[in-house]
């Protein structure tokens, strides 16, 4: 089997001309570059769940007051290798389909409760939950360059112990792989009056998978 | 409702000798799914007028059946009072258990009665008992529980279920179940927290809940809490985990009445004994129906089961609703 290719901006010339001959050496064989996790064992799978270009880890901050939240997980979820990693680690239904018109970035643990839409008219909690996941959706952006995405939809999902909120964003225009740093921001009005910031920052020219930009 | 109870002769004979003209009753192997069904009205939910054996019809699976039992109020209640001990139904616990020792009085002294509480964890407070001072004490005790923790009611109906199960008693199984109707997320972190407290924890889902009502013919009749304050006071906490409810539903007392034919019922606090004593007023007004499936089918297969007004019955359809189990599953 291949194995993963798997790189960092920093290993990124070294393993180039590897990854060039092999990949001339797929494509004249008419290979086709493994789609199933099958290839990924469970140790890779973790390293890209977890410390790779595709993923950050960081803690929502309030401007408010210096409460400390719980880290939240950002993933880069419409990756290949991502997806590859997820249904290593979780199995074939733990991928959820957006299709290929979305830059989709997962956000686990995110305290979405403590947003406060602004007029609500909830009268329930469901109710609330759909301003909420609104009130996400509004405060969400993805910027590379000098392109600022708004999010086009926001969608919770349960995978094992994470609750996750996708955010799909527009992959017209695309991003330039060669983009030194995009942004996912979120900044979410909360009970009290103060603003929630979850702020993190990708790099594109690390984010490559089998010779590929992976986003 | 308890379906497909096989029956022997004897029992059939004890529990069925009025009003019936067709049960061949010296049949030892016959089976016979017998079913718990309410007739109300649409508007206020207040029982129909008595109605006669043809004046409702059974289909299984979308096949009329032939109605070969038909009762009302013969067979004993066996009863499992369900009490929540969270937070937010902490505040009226002791006005319901009041309510709960009064409620006592309208039933038959055959019934039966356990007592039973949850939160996280689920107890078995005082075991099924014709005995009122008994089930008073275990009343009083449920009461006076208190559990600062996460609710956990796939788990509890569940446990509850099994317990009615398990006392085999012949009569119709109900659970009234006194709560406010606020379930919490039962995602794999609550899960792994709980089982680290208590390695023999566990957390069945809402699937098996109901299964486990279904296999034991089980009407759930659910006294709801209303409290604008609490409500208000937890809209922000609920409102985050019910994002998550589809992908891991925490089980919600209404549609474990809708599923089983129970009714929910409400209340603001004030009149529990009044709410208390409809409950048990309306289970005692039911109907038991009963028949011998016509199909054969495999073991194990759910059956769906539909009730309606016989078209000549003096009850209009959109007047008046029937409530009855969604079906059952073949033994």
């Amino acid at each position: 089997m291949f194995g993963l290719v798997f790189f960092t901006h920093q290993s990124r010339q070294c393993f180039a001309r590897v990854v060039g001959v092999t990949g001339a050496i797929i494509l004249s064989a008419g290979v086709i570059f493994p789609q199933s996790a099958s290839v990924m064992d469970d140790q890779e799978a973790a390293r890209i769940l977890n410390v790779s270009p595709w993923v950050r880890i960081v803690s929502p901050t309030r401007s408010s007051d210096p409460f400390q939240f719980h880290e939240t997980t950002v993933l880069w979820e419409s990756s290949v290798v991502v997806r590859q990693a997820l249904i290593k680690a979780y199995g074939p239904g733990s991928v959820q389909q957006y299709g290929e018109a979305y830059y989709v970035i997962s956000v686990s643990f995110f305290p979405v409760a403590s947003g406060a839409p602004p007029n609500s008219h909830a009268n329930s909690a469901e109710e609330l939950a759909e301003e909420l996941l609104e009130l996400c959706r509004a405060s969400a952006h993805l910027t590379s360059g000098k392109v600022k995405r708004p999010a086009l939809k926001v969608a919770p999902y349960l995978r094992g112990d994470q609750r996750i909120l996708f955010f799909l964003f527009p992959r017209d225009p695309r991003i330039d792989p060669g983009e030194k740093e995009v942004t996912f921001e979120i900044h979410l009005p909360t009970l009290g009056g103060g603003v929630l910031d979850l702020k993190a920052r990708f790099k594109p020219r690390e984010m490559v998978y089998l010779g590929q930009p992976d986003l | 409702m308890k379906p497909v109870a096989v029956l022997f002769i004897a029992l059939l004979a004890a529990s069925f000798a009025s009003g019936q003209e067709d049960v061949p009753l010296f049949q030892t192997t016959a089976e016979l799914a017998l079913f718990d069904v309410q007739v109300v009205n649409r508007t206020t939910r207040t029982p129909a007028p008595p109605l006669q054996q043809k004046d409702l019809r059974i289909y299984e699976d979308g096949v009329l059946q032939e109605i070969r039992t038909f009762s009302r109020d013969e067979l004993p209640l066996s009863v499992v009072l369900l009490f929540d001990l969270t937070d937010t139904s902490q505040p009226v616990l002791g006005r319901l258990a009041n309510s709960s020792i009064k409620m006592l009085a309208h039933l038959k002294p055959q019934d039966e009665v356990a007592v039973m509480a949850y939160a996280a964890f689920t107890r078995l407070v005082g075991d099924f008992t014709t005995d009122r001072e008994k089930t008073r004490k275990d009343i009083n005790k449920a009461a006076g529980m208190h559990e600062i923790s996460r609710a956990f009611f796939n788990e509890a109906v569940y446990q509850a279920a099994m317990q009615l199960r398990k006392n085999n008693n012949s009569g119709r199984r109900v659970m009234v179940w006194l709560t406010d109707n606020l379930s919490s997320l039962p995602d794999l972190t609550a899960q792994a927290y709980y089982r680290r407290l208590a390695p023999s924890w566990t957390a069945h889902t809402e699937d098996e809940a109901i299964r486990a009502l279904y296999e034991s013919g089980i009407t759930v009749a659910p006294l709801l809490l209303v409290d604008p304050a609490a409500l208000e006071r937890t809209m922000h906490r609920r409102a985050g985990e019910s994002l998550y409810f589809k992908f891991a539903p925490p089980g919600d007392a209404r549609k474990y009445a809708a599923w089983t034919g129970g009714q929910a019922l409400q209340y603001d606090g004030k009149d529990v004994d009044g709410r208390m004593a409809q409950i048990v007023d309306e289970l005692r007004s039911r109907y038991t129906i009963g028949y011998r499936p016509t199909q054969q089918k495999p073991a194990d297969m759910f059956c769906k089961v539909r009730v309606a007004l016989a078209p000549d019955a003096p009850l209009q359809p959109d007047e008046w609703l029937i409530l009855a189990p969604a079906g059952y599953y073949r033994k």
